[in-house]
């Protein structure tokens, strides 16, 4: 009763950690999430969890693009993705040790590792591109004749799994300059059917990103230049039985890597 | 209380966290998700529903935007967003935004908590942490010597 008329407001101070990443949550970039960690110690313990980057909310969900790879995005958005990912890495590195731990544990070692992987991004950047090549080269050997290679394919994919991911670079929705209306809609739904399909042979700041149309059962296909921000269309009806290379003239990956379970 | 106008809308009492009463239409009410379960388990048929985390000045701030938004439809999407920006702006003048903020929470409305959120995070942006603080009175708990620290663990963001 006595707070009425009197202009007792409150600041941001006052919020409860939830709602205040809520706010943190909309920053425009994961960067410039992390500066405003030197706001306060609060600020910056909130922030400098890997649940808190996965939770980013412009964040465009292709921050790691896989060579003849592809990934199904729904398991990016739910974090899911991440995780299984590193309790596939560690039940390689240690196989002996127990399966069973807090999921909080595992989640924080994953942020670990996540740092790992940037540092390790500009050392391995080379030897990447140096694979895109091989990969295509491989396929070119293929005549495109996909069917019949398909014991080659699972080799490769096995190769990715035994944890050669890499940071490949981010983009963020509000960065993102787009040329195509319809895809603005799709990426602005909730859950937008949307893969990182494959890096760009000869640009390895390009991805291509698939995404499906709900209406009309058909993929698109667009470049993302990690760089420059620029999202370009570049097939737009791509009926669903037709096999994604015979659009294209670069390799791209015709199925999903299967994800690693956890046990 | 209930009372029923000529058109049949059920009408609902709201009563602030300092004694103000509102009465609005049940469907404008139950874009909160908290008010909608509490006459779902029908606790608005006994006079008001008390709302005791929410001051009066809030909360009519709250209404104007639940009315807003039950009066709409989806096709009106662009137009509903422009109203969203002038309704903030001006709400900022009011009320703190924080303070609408934890009433959208309280209240659970989704719109609403997202609008604030978001435009809290707009004025963040772009601003140094210098700036921040000044901005909400936050203080500087780092020493040099740690503020170095996270920006050397971290430097990939600082460059």
């Amino acid at each position: 009763m006595a707070a009425r008329n009197s202009r007792v407001q409150s600041s941001i101070q006052d919020l409860d950690d939830s709602l205040l990443i809520e706010i943190l949550q909309r920053l425009p970039s994961m960067r410039f999430a992390i500066r405003c960690g030197l706001v306060c110690k609060n600020w910056y313990s909130l922030i400098s969890t890997p649940l808190f980057l996965q939770s980013l909310k412009n964040r465009l969900f292709v921050p790691f693009a896989l060579v003849l790879n592809f990934w199904e995005l729904e398991d990016y958005q739910s974090g899911e993705w991440s995780v299984k990912r590193k309790a596939y890495q560690k039940e390689k590195a240690t196989e002996e040790e127990e399966e069973e731990e807090e999921e909080e544990e595992e989640e924080e070692e994953q942020g670990d590792d996540d740092e790992d992987d940037e540092e390790e991004q500009e050392e391995e950047g080379q030897e990447e591109e140096e694979e895109v090549e091989r990969g295509k080269e491989e396929e070119e050997l293929r005549g495109g004749d996909g069917e019949e290679n398909s014991d080659e394919e699972e080799e490769e994919e096995e190769d990715h799994r035994r944890g050669q991911w890499r940071f490949k670079g981010e983009a963020y929705w509000n960065e993102i300059i787009y040329d195509d209306a319809i895809l603005k809609r799709e990426l602005s739904l909730d859950s937008p059917l949307l893969c990182a399909l494959s890096l760009d042979p000869n640009d390895e700041d390009i991805v291509y990103i698939a995404t499906s149309a709900y209406s009309t059962s058909c993929v698109r296909v667009y470049t993302c230049n990690l760089r420059s921000k620029v999202v370009k269309l570049v097939h737009g009806t791509i009926p669903d039985q037709v096999p994604l290379e015979a659009a294209f003239q670069i390799p791209l990956g015709l199925s999903p890597t299967p994800v690693p379970r956890i046990s | 209380m209930s009372i029923t106008t000529e058109n049949n809308e059920k009408m609902i009492t709201l009563m602030s966290s300092d004694g103000e009463e509102f009465v609005v239409e049940e469907a404008v009410a139950a874009q909160s998700q908290t008010i909608k379960h509490l006459i779902e388990d029908g606790c608005s048929t006994e006079g008001s529903i008390p709302l005791p985390n929410v001051t009066g000045r809030v909360l009519s701030e709250v209404i104007q935007y639940c009315k807003k938004h039950s009066s709409s439809d989806d096709k009106e999407e662009k137009e509903l967003e422009a109203w969203d920006a002038e309704f903030v702006k001006a709400a900022d003048d009011h009320v703190a935004l924080t303070d609408l903020m934890m009433a959208a929470n309280f209240l659970d409305i989704k719109g609403l908590l997202d609008l604030v959120a978001q435009t809290l995070a707009n004025m963040i942006t772009g601003k140094s942490p210098e700036e921040v603080r000044r901005m909400w009175n936050i203080k500087n708990d780092f020493t040099p010597e740690e503020a170095e620290k996270v920006r050397k663990e971290n430097q990939w963001a600082f460059e």
